[in-house]
């Protein structure tokens, strides 16, 4: 195998490792079909690889920000009262 | 009736057998449960309603309604799925209702044509700095709030709350190519949205 051969599968090998790794980030059961269409547009299309890897960091991003908030303990007291329910020890 | 010692002490009980006493009318047990799922309810509500009022009114109708409706929880799905499938309808509805949004806007599917013809410019690595930025943070909730919320909660039950497509479907009563489809809507309708910011900061 020549010089070129090996560095064009090399390029294409990588491709495919960060796209598999974006299908499962972004969704463990995402189908194979779709994955394939966007397999096929990253092959030659710099613009789509970019496309992706913002759309990765989108999800990244809102993951992160969109962090749990505590209930604060108004909230909760009032929502025992609405339930008419005594608020238990926090055992469970 | 059970005590308190009997549900979740020194000898706690599981999910199912607290289900079964709460479902029997336990008072108790139904308290344990509330206590269990109410963080977990007020967060989905507040990532869909965007507001920590609205989100509390939200979790207050669900639990009612759940306490209320218990006896037909058949134990097919977990119950926190059961739970948010309560709390999203009554979100859906207060969005509808509410009018602040307009419910005739549909997402297009991304032109993977145009791309090849656009400038698109990689963003930089997020730091922590920008993640904690008021502006960004103001940015990224209102983007979220112009996401129409049949989009809004398909994004937030896969790609927040991390619940499979599956799951999903079934909490949404949606097919599966739908949720696929709404969900690549709304991933490229909030690319959109942030790219306008990195275009503006590119130091970011």
């Amino acid at each position: 195998m020549n010089d070129q051969l090996k560095n064009d599968r090399n390029i294409q090998m990588k491709e495919l490792q960060t796209f598999d790794k974006f299908c499962r980030e972004l969704g463990k059961d995402m189908d194979r079909d779709f994955c394939r269409e966007i397999e096929d547009e990253l092959q030659d299309c710099p613009e789509c690889k970019v496309y992706y890897d913002t759309i990765r960091k989108t999800v990244q991003i809102y993951r992160i920000c969109e962090e749990d908030e505590d209930l604060d303990e108004s909230r909760e007291k009032r929502l025992f009262k609405v339930l008419d329910l005594e608020l238990p020890g926090k055992e469970l | 009736m059970c005590n308190e010692k009997q549900v979740g002490m020194s000898n706690p009980l599981n999910e199912e057998q607290i289900i079964d006493m709460a479902k029997a009318g336990d008072r108790n047990a139904q308290a344990q449960l509330v206590l269990k799922y109410e963080k977990k309810i007020y967060n989905l509500a507040l990532r869909m309603m965007r507001d920590p009022e609205d989100a509390e009114d939200v979790m207050q109708e669900t639990f009612l309604t759940a306490l209320r409706k218990l006896h037909s929880f058949e134990g097919r799905s977990r119950i926190f799925t059961w739970l948010y499938r309560i709390a999203m309808n009554i979100s859906l509805q207060k969005l509808r209702d509410n009018k602040k949004f307009d419910a005739s806007v549909r997402l297009n599917d991304p032109d993977f044509e145009s791309l090849h013809g656009r400038q698109l410019s990689e963003w930089p690595a997020y730091t922590r700095n920008m993640l904690s930025d008021s502006e960004f943070r103001d940015l990224l909730d209102q983007a979220i709030r112009a996401l129409p919320p049949i989009y809004r909660s398909v994004f937030i039950l896969r790609d927040i709350e991390g619940l499979s497509t599956e799951e999903t479907r079934k909490l949404l009563d949606l097919s599966d190519s739908n949720v696929k489809v709404r969900l690549m809507r709304a991933r490229f309708f909030l690319r959109e949205k942030l790219e306008d910011y990195f275009r503006e900061h590119p130091q970011s």
